[in-house]
């Protein structure tokens, strides 16, 4: 028996060699491909835009700007403040109170200067908990609606209530707790300017916890005070831009940020709003409607838009990650679930056939890799036939390449802005990369491997993470 | 295997990481270096030249513009300048500047320096020296160099230049967006009445986007002269709605009984057709008419349509005309309770809150 199960490790051992090495290939690749690519599209487009390539306009496409807030007391009446200095002309506001228990309504009010709206109106176009009162003012020409509703128990509920009460032919929904930098507007609307087709367009999601802002923009970055919200800043630089811009050239972006995403009104109603059911409403929203505009052949684009940027707030403790990441990981097994009939489907085209399926293997997939790699390590070192500085060498060969590609992220962003690279910040991106591949990315994978088991318990859960105030001026 | 492709993906990143640092810190300082040498250069040029009044750069240094660093560099440098500097720059130097531009091949320059032409500040001559080659820029198949073009046109305050060029785009059917024209011809600072009456005359001949831009410029511009020959048009079967719907909110400008008559008409038309967007345009527009019963009749019957923007046009036209009791009860009359919440909400808006 003993000789049979160490047959069994043994095997197992040597079947996992062999995939991971190609796992780990295609993984690699991919991600220098993207970050390449990223980079070479940001250089290209930069230089256009230098040479006034442009169609600058700051008042074309009306726009509502969807802000739902629960609970989100000052920070979401600073979010609103930062929104009204957009220079964009053509935009309104729309607040949704989700039923806050605390005083954030009376804040908005106040604030704001609004006063009641007595029937007004409402077309219902897409589902969701009945709106009590309407709020209306003006500040600098530009309307301000707050509506408050019972509590949908999600954030999809919140913005269809917003869908239904906007008037424009564009949306933006973010988040509570966002700075939506005063150009953004703008280049969103160059994007849909520049293609009739477009009807979504996804933002660049940057981390503000070490950030100060005067007027909207980011004044001063303090790279190195706070650890986790770094090693953030760094991973959405590294992993999340690259990938889009290389999938964007695809029209094959598989999200359009809940934190920073512009729609076509009229399209999200035709496929119904976003689902109140799902966890990463995001995600799901913008499969639904490449899913639905592929399968009846219809024109369509949906673009990022590298340089729009809203800045977010990242958690700060490991409590408040552990819980954004399961309800990322959550919906991204709902959602591709459900989309499952999509993969390897040559009808929907380079999503059935490449982006879908890299999602599935690398995002999905990756913490139960994580963990058989894991396993595999067990059983060797059971086996003794563990060669150590070879794994040594090639894990630390590995953390060196994780760490070389998030500095090459953050030495192009800095060219873009013709900021010096200075000496230290490489010392403090070797720091922090090496936390991140030693405690952060070895945590994250369990959590995520965790939330597969618990899939029912964090579906049902809801909770806020805490906000920390936004140095603004 | 691993180790050996893992260290030349390794060493492929390193050396990016290298080139964009060591690029990074160079052209920001290289840039800073450029703008400086080439101003001295010109007030140099200046220096020597004063009693010439001939400003001439030297070939050499003209060539050298080709790239585009120096190019842009050049641009800082002439902002940097005073007025009448700069205008003989770009004056006494045109020949040379001209067959460099107009030899150069890529449309990325020739976008900038349109860009450049519009945003600096010369005399007028500049138009009559640099306005053949923006014509030309025309036929690019760059978005942005026609943009930028047609934005050069327009500063040079020519309006027989801005015609032509628009007229050229249509003959060679070339649509440009209709919201970029309209923004662009609003932005022109010449002789606005001849710009219009050059387009009118070639109405027929314009391609839609060109058609509704002019329109829109009409409106914003308030130049009522040519309504009765748009609303000939807008009656036409062939008009797409787009150019309807644009001609119905110029028309909703000026009040007038044969302006009246088209609206009714159109409203008319356009339900048989079951085509809601002029509808719900020109019932706004209604709202100036409030003296004449048969308008109020055809609101009545408008708030209770199955379209949403036409009942909530209709009702606010409604509401600000003046509403009686029996007129509020012959609507609710109709049992439709979406235009009795839409009239309620269009009353209170504007003050008839006793209604409530």
């Amino acid at each position: 028996m003993p000789g049979t199960i160490e047959l069994i490790m043994e095997r197992y051992v040597y079947i996992f060699n062999i995939f991971i090495s190609v796992y780990l290939a295609g993984y690699t690749f991919i991600l220098l491909l993207g970050t390449v690519y990223g980079a070479l599209d940001i250089l290209k487009r930069e230089r256009l835009e230098n040479l006034h390539n442009i169609l600058e306009h700051s008042f074309y496409y009306p726009i509502s700007v969807l802000v739902p807030v629960y609970n989100e007391g000052e920070t979401g009446v600073m979010t609103v403040e930062n929104v009204l200095k957009q220079e964009y002309r053509l935009f309104e506001v729309i607040i949704i109170d989700d039923g806050s228990t605390d005083n954030s309504k009376r804040l908005m009010i106040d604030r704001f200067n609004l006063t009641r709206e007595y029937n007004r109106p409402i077309r219902y176009q897409v589902s969701c908990k009945p709106i009590n009162e309407v709020y209306t003012g003006k500040i600098d020409g530009k309307n301000i609606t707050l509506i408050s509703k019972i509590n949908g128990g999600c954030k999809a509920d919140a913005i269809n209530a917003g869908i239904n009460v906007c008037e424009f032919p564009y949306f933006l929904n973010m988040d509570g707790d966002e700075i939506l930098q005063r150009d953004a507007l703008v280049k969103v609307a160059r994007a849909i300017m520049e293609d009739d087709d477009v009807i979504g367009v996804g933002g660049n999601i940057r981390i503000s916890n070490n950030v100060e802002f005067e007027n909207a923009m980011p004044s001063r970055f303090h790279f190195g005070r706070k650890i986790l919200p770094d090693v953030q800043t760094l991973e959405y630089g590294r992993n999340f831009a690259g990938a889009k811009i290389l999938h964007n050239n695809w029209n094959a972006n598989l999200i359009i940020s809940g934190g920073f995403g512009v729609f076509k009104k009229s399209a999200v109603i035709e496929v119904g709003g976003y689902d109140t059911q799902s966890l990463g409403e995001d995600f799901e929203l913008t499969m639904r409607l490449h899913e639905y505009y592929r399968r009846n052949k219809k024109r369509y684009l949906m673009k990022y838009v590298e340089d729009s940027v809203c800045w977010t707030q990242a958690p700060e403790n490991y409590r408040d990650l552990r819980k954004q990441r399961s309800r990322w990981q959550c919906g991204l097994i709902q959602t591709i679930d459900k989309y499952k009939k999509i993969l390897f489907n040559p009808r929907y085209g380079v999503i059935g056939m490449i982006t879908f399926p890299i999602y599935i293997i690398y995002e999905l997939l990756a913490p139960t890799v994580m963990i058989m790699g894991w396993v595999a390590i067990i059983f060797s070192i059971l086996l003794k036939n563990v060669n150590f500085p070879f794994v040594l060498i090639v894990y630390l060969i590995y953390v060196v390449f994780s760490i070389m590609l998030t500095m090459l992220s953050y030495v192009g962003n800095c060219y873009r802005k013709m900021e010096y690279v200075s000496i230290l910040d490489i010392v403090r991106i070797i720091f922090v990369g090496l936390y991140e591949a030693f405690i952060c990315r070895i945590y994250l994978t369990i959590i995520n491997f965790i939330v597969v088991f618990r899939m029912k318990k964090t579906a049902s859960t809801w909770e806020s993470p805490t906000r920390v105030a936004i140095k603004s001026k | 295997m691993v180790v050996v492709y893992y260290l030349i993906m390794n060493l492929l990143v390193v050396y990016l990481v290298l080139l964009i640092y060591i690029i990074t810190n160079i052209k920001r300082r290289g840039h800073t270096l450029r703008v400086y040498r080439i101003t001295r250069k010109i007030k140099g040029v200046f220096d020597k030249c004063e009693e010439m009044d001939d400003y001439h750069l030297s070939d050499r240094f003209i060539k050298g513009l080709k790239r585009t660093v120096k190019l842009e560099a050049f641009f800082e440098a002439l902002n940097g300048l005073d007025s009448n500097q700069r205008t003989r720059v770009m004056l006494d130097n045109n020949k040379a500047i001209l067959r460099l531009i107009s030899g150069e091949k890529n449309k990325i320059i020739h976008a900038y320096f349109a860009y450049m032409l519009q945003n600096i500040d010369l005399s007028k001559e500049k138009g009559d020296v640099y306005g053949p080659l923006m014509f030309d820029f025309l036929n690019d198949d760059s978005i942005y160099t026609r943009e930028n073009a047609l934005k050069a046109i327009y500063s040079f305050k020519n309006a027989e230049l801005v015609a032509d060029s628009l007229i050229k785009l249509t003959n060679q059917n070339i649509s440009h967006n209709e919201k970029l024209l309209a923004d662009g011809m609003l932005m022109f600072d010449g002789d606005v009445a001849l710009l219009a009456s050059l387009m009118m005359h070639k109405y027929e001949e314009l391609l839609e986007c060109y058609r509704n831009a002019l329109i829109n410029f009409l409106n914003y511009k308030s130049i009522n002269d040519y309504d009765g020959r748009l609303i000939l048009d807008a009656q036409k079967e062939a008009v797409s709605v787009d150019t309807v719907c644009c001609i119905t909110r110029k028309i909703n400008k000026t009040k007038s009984e044969k302006n009246l008559e088209f609206l009714i008409d159109l409203i008319k038309r356009f339900s048989e057709k079951d085509i809601w967007e002029p509808v719900a345009i020109a019932v706004t527009g209604l709202a100036r008419y409030g003296e004449y019963p048969e308008v109020k009749e055809l609101l009545k019957k408008k708030v209770i349509s199955r379209n949403w923007y036409i009942r909530k046009n209709a009702a606010t036209s409604l509401a600000k005309i003046g509403i009686t009791d029996d007129d509020l009860k012959e609507i609710r009359l109709n049992n439709d309770r979406f235009a009795n919440d839409a009239i309620k909400y269009a009353m209170r808006r504007v003050n008839y809150a006793r209604y409530d």
